[in-house]
């Protein structure tokens, strides 16, 4: 070994859950010492952001330079985003919670698990994930979506495109509002208010969240110590007990090896890279890697399933005036325990998909240049327009799976993960009547102002991966406990995307980091206690 | 053949990337077509054709300018944008600019060969000549939809740098929309002012 750091903890990963984690802890003065190891590098460079946003808009630019890593890859990731911040570095700031249901969906519905946590519990944790990250919206309608604190900021305003379309969208009874957003609609957490750039990818303002804020803020109080561009490449346990007591990495820039010894351990890693570094962790006394008495790392991998639709109607509106923001209905997270199991989130968002210029008049039809271009253009866009979509419930089985692909290493000779999405029987057998039932809402919506459904898609893939190592009370059914402790190893938590049992019908990431947050509670109650 | 054809598929084929038979040259030398080899003219008289005349001579000359400093700008070899969803990573090609001067050339002869005066250029040819001739030139070209960004065929790339922009964008709704602009919050409820 080249280099070797002790610390008190120890996070693997830089996303957003790791941010958290390592802010938390700082906060709470529960560890003595905290390294953050990312394999992908820092880009703390804001001061250039409004620069990378021109270029992307320009010339189709990364907006984020040097945030992938070429040989660190996988099938069936959903984003290649390896840098400190992760995939957060250039999410939506969509902050929608789940709802009481998915928690419950064994009780309730007789379907897949009841996660280990009760929805009052997980919904403080959600206030608290809402007030670090700076969450602006506007409390639902809905009684079943109260809240025991407010929204830290006042939502986003609906462009003028939004008030149109929720006029028209509610005149099928159902109810629509805005989408709580990580994005500050007032100066908050030292960052600016929204500027509506409409490139919520690269905010070149800061006032969209993202986790490398959090890390700049620690590094400057020098709460943490941050290694980029260290890929973790095994966790070794302790000879004579299950006590993880090492990782072993390597620094991608220099091609030294690293070696860090901690009392604790997190793996904050994401959906894949965490299952992944668990089965690479392999030995004599675990050659199914580590945390897998129960053979359930890489297990379970699930998400949400997805229908889209374009839709016309009889509206003026001008698209580009927020194509981020969007409106939702939570009306359909519940169902009723007696009635065909269909649960959904809702979505309408200003669109002018499939209306842009266009070079001829149809396939093989007359040439358009100029002022033709321009009437063709106007004639086709005089309706308004919108893209509806749903994210649909869907049940992990237990083959759907992250595993190691030997016939792809990465440069230092380790398999890559090979994610392959496979739902239960229960959804596959309900998938059809689910996806008519939501195409027959989406047909129901477009009724007022002489709408058209122009298009529908449907999702091949699984939205907001999640699980792979999921929370239980059972170590012979789940790989940690509800505080994301490893059943098999006591001082090594696992936090975020991968504990989630079910995938939810609407964006993760809000609850990834709210489940995050209650495992740095459990983590810092540690403090000071004999291990 | 027809001439009018043969035109065409003369054209298609100066316009097809893998037929560029430029060696690499600096980025300046690329571009130095635009000042002295009476790219600007060429350029302007093509805006004349193929972009709005809404827009007036001077906005057509604007929208000519802009598209001159998006080629300066261009960067070769670029880490392209991949994002959530798109695992695959790309970089960006050699400039489009590099095939412009031969379709250039090759439109100038044409344009000679259509008037039967050998100094004749495309800038110098009347209006309806020039329709004619961009005609010939996107007749090969297939499918419907403007190309998102340019991609190395002259005249297809000024109409997707015109028509895809904010401004485009803008005129067709003739409101100021200000899609790429950081324009703050106030404001957003109300439907964007008059174009």
């Amino acid at each position: 070994m080249s280099q070797r750091h002790e610390t008190d903890v120890l996070i693997i990963g830089g996303g957003i859950s790791a941010a958290l984690m390592a802010e938390k802890l700082a906060e709470r003065q529960s560890a003595s010492s905290i390294i953050v190891v990312e394999a992908g590098q820092k880009i703390f460079d804001v001061e250039n952001r409004m620069r990378y946003r021109q270029r992307m808009l320009e010339y189709g630019e990364n907006p984020w330079p040097g945030d992938t890593i070429g040989d660190q890859s996988g099938v069936g990731i959903i984003s290649r985003t390896m840098a400190v911040g992760g995939s957060a570095l250039h999410w939506g700031g969509v902050t929608n919670r789940f709802s009481a249901e998915d928690l419950r969906l064994k009780s309730l519905y007789g379907l897949a698990v009841d996660w280990p946590i009760g929805w009052d519990e997980l919904e403080r944790y959600y206030c608290e994930a809402e007030r670090r990250i700076g969450v602006a919206g506007e409390p639902g309608p809905l009684a079943e979506d109260r809240r025991s604190e407010p929204y830290p900021m006042p939502p986003m305003p609906l462009s003028y495109n939004l008030r149109q379309l929720k006029t028209w969208a509610e005149q099928s009874s159902v109810p629509f509002w805005g989408t709580p957003q990580a994005k500050n609609t007032v100066a908050y957490g030292g960052r600016a208010v929204c500027q509506r750039c409409n490139t919520c990818e690269i905010c070149p303002t800061g006032a969209r969240y993202s986790p490398d804020f959090t890390f700049q803020a620690l590094l400057e109080k020098r709460a943490m110590t941050l290694h980029d561009r260290t890929l973790v490449r095994r966790l070794i346990v302790d000879d004579k007990t299950t006590r993880i007591v090492a990782a072993q990495a390597v620094n991608r820039a220099t091609g030294e090896m690293v070696e860090y010894r901690a009392r604790r351990f997190v793996l904050a890693a994401g959906y894949a890279w965490t299952p992944h570094l668990l089965l690479l962790s392999t030995s004599s006394r675990f050659p199914n890697g580590l945390a897998n008495r129960s053979a359930l790392v890489g297990r379970y991998m699930t998400g949400h399933a997805f229908v889209g639709a374009q839709v016309e109607m009889d509206l003026t509106l001008y698209p580009g005036m927020n194509e981020q923001h969007s409106l939702i209905s939570r009306q359909f997270f519940r169902c009723r325990a007696d009635a065909p199991y269909l649960r959904h989130d809702y979505r309408i968002w200003e669109s002018n998909a499939g209306r842009e210029p266009r070079l001829r008049e149809g396939d093989g039809g007359p040439l358009l240049l100029g002022d033709a271009l321009l009437a063709d253009w106007r004639k086709r866009t005089a309706r308004g327009a919108a893209r509806v979509r749903a994210y649909y419930d869907v049940h992990p089985d237990p083959s759907s799976a992250l595993t190691l692909d030997p016939a792809a290493r990465n440069k230092w000779g380790d398999p890559l993960p090979k994610i392959e999405h496979r739902i239960d029987t229960a959804s596959r057998d309900r998938e059809q009547t689910t996806r008519d039932q939501i195409l027959d809402r989406f047909r129901q919506l477009a009724r007022a102002k002489n709408g058209t459904v122009l298009s529908t898609s449907i999702g091949r893939y699984l939205d907001h991966p999640c699980g792979g190592c999921r929370m239980g009370t059972d170590p012979a059914s789940s790989v940690c406990d509800s505080h994301g402790r490893a059943h098999d190893h006591d001082n090594l938590f696992i936090v975020g995307a991968p504990t989630l049992p079910t995938g939810g019908c609407t964006n993760g990431t809000l609850t990834f980091t709210a489940l995050t947050l209650r495992s740095a509670d459990a983590l810092a109650a540690l403090s000071g206690t004999r291990d | 053949m027809k001439r009018r054809e043969l035109i065409g598929r003369l054209t298609a084929a100066a316009m097809t990337p893998a037929v560029s038979p430029l060696v690499e040259q600096s980025a300046d030398a690329k571009l130095s077509w635009i000042d002295n080899g009476g790219g600007r003219t060429f350029l302007l008289a093509l805006a004349e054709v193929v972009l709005p005349s809404e827009i007036g001579a001077a906005g057509q000359a604007e929208a000519v300018e802009r598209f001159i400093r998006w080629l300066r700008s261009y960067d070769a070899d670029a880490e392209m944008d991949h994002g959530y969803g798109f695992t695959r990573l790309r970089r960006t090609g050699p400039s489009p600019a590099s095939r412009y001067p031969v379709l250039i050339a090759l439109i100038n002869r044409q344009t000679a060969a259509a008037l039967r005066r050998p100094k004749a250029t495309f800038a110098s040819a009347p209006l309806a000549v020039r329709r004619t001739i961009v005609e010939d030139s996107l007749r090969s070209v297939k499918g419907q939809r403007l190309l998102a960004r340019p991609g190395g065929n002259l005249i297809e790339d000024l109409m997707a740098f015109y028509f895809q922009s904010s401004a485009a964008n803008d005129l067709c709704y003739r409101a100021a929309i200000g899609r790429e602009a950081c324009r703050g919050l106030p404001g957003s409820e109300d439907p964007p002012s008059d174009f």
